[in-house]
C-alpha cells in the first residue's frame, strides 16, 4: 500500500473515478443495446397491430361499395380504398425489415406476407374492377373467399403481434439481468475505492483538522513525529509542524511581552511573514508607545491631581453658590411677597384714588355751593352795613331829637324857677302858684333825667351800632375775604381734583405695573427655583466629579505603578 | 334807668308822700333860690331875685374891670353880667349856653349875676340860717347872709347892688 499512498492525490482519484467510469461505459453499452432490441420487436407487434386494422379498414370499404347503390357516390371511395392499400403496404415492408433479425418472426412474417399478397391480389384484379363496372352481385359472390383469406391474415396478424410482444419480453428480462451483475460491479469498485481514498487522504486531514481547531482555539499542540509521506498530505503535515513551531515560538515572545519584557528581538521567517514582522512592529511600536505612555501617565497623573484640586475647589464653590442661590431664591420669595403686598396695596391706593376722585368732584361742587353761599353772605352783609350806616345816621338823629329835648327841659325848669319867683313875689296869693311852679319844676327835672337816660343809653346805642358798623365792615371784609378764599379753595380743590384724577389714574397705572411686576417676579422666583434646583444639581455633579477627579488620580498613580513594570 | 325797678320808684315816692311835714317853726319862712358857682352852691332868697334868663348873647365890653364879663339884652333892656367867681375865688371856666343869668333889681339898678347853674327854688325857716364864720373878709364877707343847715351859702342880693365897688364910673 506504500506505493498507493506514496501517489498524488490527483492520481488516486483519476484511477479510482476511472475504474468506475469503464464499469458505467459498459453498462451504457448493453443497456442501448438491449433496449434497441426490446423496442424493435414492440414495433413489429405495432405494425402488425396497425396492418390488422388496415384490413379491417379495406374490408369495411369493400362492404359499404357493395351496399351503395348510387354509382357515382361508390365511385369517391375508390380513391380511399387505393390509399389504404399503399398504406398497408408500406407497414408490411417495414414489418419484414424489422423481422429480420429475428428468425421465429422472419417466418411467420413471410407466412403473412404470402396471404397478404394473395388477398390483395383478389382484390385489385377481381373485386374492385366489378365493383367499379357496377356488378354487385358478382363482387359479391367473390367476397366469400375473400372474407376467408382475410380471417386466416387476422389469425396470422394476432399470432404474430403475440410471438413479437413475448420475444420484447424475454429481451427484457436478460437486460435487467445483464445490468444487475454490472451495477452489483460497479458498486464494490466504488466502495473500494472510496475506503481507500478515505483511508490514505480523509484520515490525515482529520488529524490536521482536529490540530487546527486545537491551534484555532489557541492549543498550540506539541511537535509529532515524521509521518515519512511524500504525497500532498505529507507536505501538509510537515507544513503543519513549521507553523506550530512558529506560532510557538511567537507564543512564547507574547507571553514575554506580557511579562513586560520588551526587550525581545524577533526576526521574521521571511520577508512576507505578517505575523512575524506584525509582532516585530507591535515589539518597536510598544516600546515607543510604552514610552509615550510613561509621559503620558507622568502628565496625567499630574493633572489628575490639579484636576482633583480644581474639582474639591469647584465643589466648594458650588456649594457656596447653592447656599447663595438658596438665599437669593428665599429673597426672592420675599420680594415676591413684598411685590404680592405692594401690588395689594397699589390696588387699594387705586380704589381709594377712585373713592378720593369721587370725593373731590363732590368737594368741588361743595365749594363752588360754598363759594355762591359767600356771594350771598357778602350782598347780605352789604345789606346789614347799609343798615347799620342807616341805623347809625338814625341814632344821630335821635341824639339831636335828645338835646332838642333837653334845652326843652333846661328852658321848662327857668320857666319854672322864675314861676316860683313871681310867686314869691306875689306873697301869700301866689303861694298855690309857688306850688305848681315847684310841680313844674319836678316834671322839668324828671324829663332831664329822662333824657339823661335816653341819652345814656343813645350812647349805648351809639356804641353798639359804631361796634356794630366796625363789626359789619370787619364781616364785610371777612366775608370778602371768606369769598376769595373759597374761591382760592374752590380753584385749589378743583386743581386738587385734577391732581388727585391724575394720581387716581397714576394709582391704577400704578397698580397694573404692580401686577405686572407681581407676575415678572413670580416668573423670577419661579426662574430662580430653577436655578435652585439646578445649583443643587451642580452641588450634586460637583461632588460626583470631586470623587471621580480622585478616582482618576488613583487611577493614574495606579497607571505609574503599571507603567513601571514594563522593562524597555 | 332800667325799666326793671319800678318798685323802687314806687316805694322812694311812697316814702317821700308819707313823710311827716316839718312843722313849723316859730321863725318866718323863707324861700332860697339855689344855684351853683362851679361847685359850690349859693342861694338868694326868692324875694331879692327878679327873674333867671338863659345865658344869650353876651356881649363883653372893653375897658371895664374883669368882673364883668359883658351885657345882654333882657326884654329890651341892656344889664351888665357879673362873675361873682371873681370875689370867691373860684376857677375861671368857659361860658357856654348852659349858664344862667339872674337878675337883681333895686330901683334903677339892675344887674346880672353870671351862674353855672340854677337849682330851684326852696322853702326854709329863717332862724335855721346860722351866721357866716369870721375867717371870711373882703367882699365876700360883705356878701354872705348866712349858711343853711344844708350848707347853702345864702347871699344878700342887697349887699351886691349897694356895694359901691360895682359902680363903674364914666371916666
Amino acid at each position: 500500500m506504500t506505493w498507493f499512498n506514496n501517489l498524488k492525490t490527483s492520481t488516486k482519484l483519476v484511477l479510482g473515478l476511472g475504474l468506475i467510469m469503464a464499469l458505467l461505459a459498459v453498462m451504457w453499452g448493453t443497456a442501448q443495446r438491449a433496449m434497441g432490441d426490446v423496442a424493435q420487436s414492440r414495433t413489429v407487434a405495432v405494425e402488425a397491430n396497425a396492418l390488422d386494422a388496415s384490413l379491417n379498414a379495406d374490408r369495411a370499404l369493400v362492404l359499404i361499395m357493395l351496399s351503395v347503390e348510387d354509382a357515382a357516390r361508390r365511385n369517391g371511395l375508390f380513391d380511399d380504398a387505393a390509399a389504404n392499400a399503399k398504406q398497408a403496404a408500406t407497414h408490411l415492408r417495414s414489418m419484414r425489415e424489422l423481422g429480420q433479425r429475428e428468425p421465429a418472426l422472419q417466418v411467420t412474417i413471410a407466412k403473412f406476407a404470402e396471404q397478404y399478397a394473395a388477398y390483395a391480389r383478389v382484390r385489385d384484379n377481381e373485386t374492385l374492377p366489378l365493383l367499379r363496372d357496377g356488378k354487385l352481385d358478382a363482387a359479391r359472390s367473390a367476397g366469400q373467399d375473400q372474407n376467408n383469406r382475410y380471417l386466416a391474415l387476422h389469425d396470422l396478424g394476432g399470432q404474430l403481434t403475440d410471438q413479437a410482444l413475448a420475444i420484447s419480453t424475454g429481451q427484457a428480462t436478460h437486460a435487467r439481468n445483464t445490468f444487475a451483475v454490472i451495477g452489483l460491479l460497479a458498486i464494490l469498485v466504488a466502495i473500494l475505492v472510496g475506503w481507500l481514498l478515505t483511508h490514505s487522504i480523509a484520515g490525515p486531514l482529520r488529524f490536521l483538522t482536529n490540530s487546527a481547531e486545537r491551534i484555532a482555539v489557541g492549543d498550540l499542540p506539541p511537535e509529532g513525529p515524521d509521518v515519512g509521506r511524500h504525497d500532498e498530505v505529507g507536505l501538509l503535515h510537515q507544513a503543519f509542524a513549521r507553523m506550530a513551531r512558529t506560532l510557538r515560538q511567537m507564543a512564547e515572545v507574547a507571553r514575554s511581552i506580557s511579562e513586560g519584557d520588551l526587550r525581545v528581538n524577533i526576526e521574521p521567517q521571511s520577508e512576507r511573514d505578517a505575523l512575524g514582522n506584525a509582532f516585530a512592529a507591535m515589539v518597536r511600536n510598544l516600546r515607543s508607545l510604552t514610552g509615550e505612555l510613561h509621559e503620558g501617565i507622568n502628565v496625567l497623573s499630574t493633572s489628575a491631581s490639579e484636576i482633583s484640586t480644581s474639582t474639591s475647589e469647584l465643589a466648594a464653590s458650588a456649594t457656596q453658590t447653592a447656599a447663595a442661590v438658596n438665599d437669593t431664591t428665599t429673597t426672592v420669595e420675599e420680594v415676591r411677597q413684598t411685590a404680592q403686598m405692594s401690588s395689594e396695596k397699589a390696588r387699594a391706593v387705586s380704589e381709594s384714588a377712585q373713592r378720593v376722585s369721587s370725593i373731590s368732584a363732590e368737594g368741588r361742587r361743595a365749594t363752588e355751593d360754598a363759594a355762591s353761599g359767600m356771594a350771598r353772605i357778602q350782598q347780605q352783609m352789604e345789606l346789614i352795613a347799609e343798615s347799620m350806616v342807616r341805623l347809625s345816621e338814625q341814632s344821630q338823629a335821635v341824639g339831636q331829637i335828645v338835646a332838642t329835648v333837653d334845652d326843652l327841659t333846661g328852658q321848662s325848669k327857668l320857666l319854672a324857677v322864675n314861676a316860683s319867683i313871681e310867686a314869691a313875689k306875689a306873697g301869700e296869693h301866689g303861694k298855690g302858684f309857688a306850688v305848681v311852679a315847684q310841680e313844674v319844676r319836678s316834671l322839668a327835672e324828671q324829663s332831664r333825667q329822662a333824657t339823661a337816660q335816653v341819652r345814656n343809653i343813645l350812647g349805648d346805642i351809639q356804641q353798639a351800632t359804631s361796634a356794630a358798623v366796625l363789626a359789619t365792615e370787619q364781616g364785610s371784609r371777612a366775608v370778602a375775604d371768606g369769598a376769595l378764599q373759597s374761591r382760592q379753595a374752590g380753584q385749589s380743590i378743583h386743581a386738587l381734583a385734577g391732581s388727585v384724577n391724575e394720581a387716581s389714574q397714576a394709582a391704577v397705572q400704578i397698580a397694573a405695573s404692580s401686577q405686572q411686576q407681581l407676575v415678572g417676579v413670580d416668573q423670577v422666583a419661579t426662574a430662580m427655583e430653577s436655578v435652585k434646583l439646578a445649583s443643587n444639581q451642580n452641588v450634586d455633579s460637583a461632588r460626583q466629579m470631586e470623587a471621580a477627579a480622585r478616582g482618576i488620580k488613583l487611577l493614574g498613580e495606579k497607571l505609574k505603578q503599571l507603567a513601571a513594570g514594563y522593562r524597555l | 334807668m332800667s325799666l326793671s325797678d319800678p318798685d323802687a320808684i314806687l316805694h322812694d315816692r311812697a316814702q317821700q308822700l308819707a313823710r311827716v311835714p316839718v312843722a313849723p317853726g316859730s321863725g318866718e319862712q323863707i324861700e332860697l333860690l339855689e344855684f351853683a358857682l362851679d361847685n359850690e352852691r349859693y342861694a338868694f332868697r326868692s324875694s331879692q331875685v327878679h327873674g333867671v334868663q338863659p345865658l344869650r348873647e353876651l356881649t363883653p365890653l372893653p375897658c371895664t374891670p374883669p368882673f364883668l364879663r359883658g351885657l345882654v339884652n333882657v326884654h329890651g333892656r341892656l344889664v351888665g353880667v357879673i362873675d361873682l367867681k371873681r370875689f370867691f375865688g373860684l376857677p375861671e371856666r368857659g361860658i357856654t349856653d348852659l349858664h344862667r343869668v339872674l337878675l337883681l333889681r333895686k330901683g334903677e339898678v339892675e344887674i346880672g349875676l353870671l351862674s353855672d347853674t340854677v337849682e330851684g327854688v326852696k322853702a326854709i325857716d329863717s332862724d335855721q340860717i346860722q351866721p357866716p364864720l369870721m375867717t371870711l373878709n373882703g367882699i365876700a364877707a360883705k356878701y354872705v347872709m348866712g349858711v343853711t343847715p344844708e350848707h347853702l351859702v345864702v347871699l344878700d342880693a342887697d349887699a351886691i347892688l349897694d356895694d359901691p365897688s360895682l359902680v363903674i364910673e364914666a371916666a
